[in-house]
């Protein structure tokens, strides 16, 4: 079985690193971070560790039509997409994820964006 | 500077919030930097409870009684974040006075990693009852393919050991007209009409303690006596194949399609294997499927038919007429009969 890229990068001890910064970089960020203005953090946390799973094959997996529903109701322009595709990538390079593998974690984010993008 | 400055310096710039209280109605006397910087719209002479709503006076000086000590939490946000404070005052002197000495301490990191452990695991959890169903599934389409037995030794080893078994009862059966039957019907038709009837087979087979083997088509075959040595064996696949008939007989009546069935049923050395590496089968193979095999075919429509040397082995119960003989492979011929249950009228 081909080894999964949660797996190459050290399992969850190590992908916990990059949902803890990625909380911190989404929430500083003035563009993206409004939208977490109202959410409880357990539940932003909750996301972003699913998130980062599901996009390194990690322990978690969301249909096509749960990610439309879950974004449903937030107006998330193209710009906004775009700023946390780079703040992903960052993120991941500055964890020692590699140009190929970050830009192949990005790549599966940014295929979904007609799922979120709607305004 | 003296000691009492540094140690000042030292609690204002500590990483740690720290506040000192009046005992008596808990206000604020002293503030360091890291306490002003959390709780900005903190003052001197604030009481506690009104910079923390969540905080009962009663409670704390409830607590600093009975146990020495107050320990406490609050939650607020700044901005989008949660800050999580974790509380613990303890009673102290300063010159006679009575002070309480407030220590915060900033636990929201340790809150966010709970809350993504929780969360980790519970996807853990959801994939590992997930993963237990797969397996469970695949546990049971093997066991439909293989005896339990085999099926155990093949988790343990990955590999199963062919082996002879002696002394297995077999019963060879198909249906007369089968091509036919499949030409003039619909696929979907056959296919759940044999469907059901082997359903049927299974759960009669499983009755006498025979274990369905295979079908390949219209053929079918089960056995008694593996991978456990049985001394009804014979017995075992007598009496399954006679309610196989009934079965048929009954079933024949009732419903559109009539299938007439040949039955073949012999005894003797069998191997067991799994064969195949990816697309592996467990089938047997041997002496007594090659002549359970060819007495079918010796069969006539809704027959059974047994070597005649089994005869001394089957019940009285059984009622056996000649049918003809039978050539082995290697041209001997033998003696063959036909085997039905007695009625109630034919004993005694």
């Amino acid at each position: 079985m081909q080894q999964t890229l949660f797996d190459k990068y050290g399992g969850f001890s190590a992908i916990s690193k990059i949902v803890m910064d990625l909380y911190d970089r989404l929430l500083d960020d003035d563009d993206v971070g409004p939208f977490f203005d109202d959410v409880d953090m357990a539940r932003i946390v909750d996301h972003q560790t699913k998130f980062v799973s599901s996009l390194m094959d990690g322990p978690a997996s969301y249909t096509d039509n749960q990610i439309e529903k879950l974004h449903a109701h937030l107006a998330i322009a193209a710009r906004h997409f775009e700023q946390l595709a780079l703040i992903l990538r960052e993120t991941l390079l500055a964890h020692g994820i590699s140009e190929e593998d970050a830009t192949t974690i990005v790549g599966r984010f940014t295929e979904r964006r007609n799922l979120v993008v709607n305004s | 500077m003296s000691i009492e400055a540094i140690n000042e310096q030292l609690l204002r710039a500590i990483g740690v919030g720290v506040s000192l209280l009046d005992l008596a109605d808990l206000r604020l006397r002293f503030i360091n930097d890291t306490f002003q910087e959390w709780f900005g719209e903190a003052e001197l002479g604030q009481p506690l409870t009104e910079l923390f709503p969540g905080i009962d006076a009663a409670e704390v000086h409830k607590a600093l009684e009975a146990e020495g000590r107050y320990v406490g939490e609050t939650s607020f946000r700044v901005r989008r974040r949660t800050l999580t404070i974790a509380l613990t005052i303890n009673p102290a002197l300063e010159r006679n006075e009575r002070v309480a000495v407030l220590v915060c301490q900033n636990i929201s990191r340790i809150k966010e990693l709970e809350s993504m452990i929780d969360s980790y695991s519970m996807m853990v959890e959801r994939n590992t009852r997930e993963i237990k169903r797969e397996k469970e599934q695949v546990e049971r389409l093997l066991l439909n393919m293989m005896p339990r037995s085999v099926y155990d030794e093949y988790k343990t080893f990955g590999v199963v050991t062919p082996r002879l078994y002696d002394d297995v009862a077999v019963i060879c059966l198909d249906f007369v007209g089968f091509s036919q039957t499949v030409k003039n019907q619909d696929a979907s038709v056959v296919v759940s009409e044999l469907n059901d009837i082997y359903t049927a087979f299974d759960r009669i087979g499983d009755q006498f303690g025979c274990e369905r083997i295979k079908t390949v088509g219209d053929t079918y075959i089960t056995v008694a006596g593996m991978p456990d040595p049985s001394e009804r064996a014979l017995q075992s696949v007598v009496d399954a194949a006679i309610r196989f008939e009934r079965y048929l007989a009954q079933r024949n009546r009732s419903h559109p399609i009539g299938w007439q069935c040949r039955i073949g049923i012999a005894m003797g050395p069998v191997i067991g294997s799994v064969v195949g590496v990816q697309k592996y089968i467990y089938d047997v193979f041997g002496p007594a499927v090659i002549e359970a095999n060819a007495l079918r075919q010796a069969a006539e429509p809704m027959q059974i038919v047994a070597p005649a040397a089994l005869t001394e082995m089957l019940g009285e119960a059984i009622a056996l007429s000649p049918a003809g003989t039978i050539r082995s492979d290697g041209g001997e011929e033998s003696d063959i009969v036909a085997i039905r249950q007695v009625d109630a009228s034919e004993q005694g």
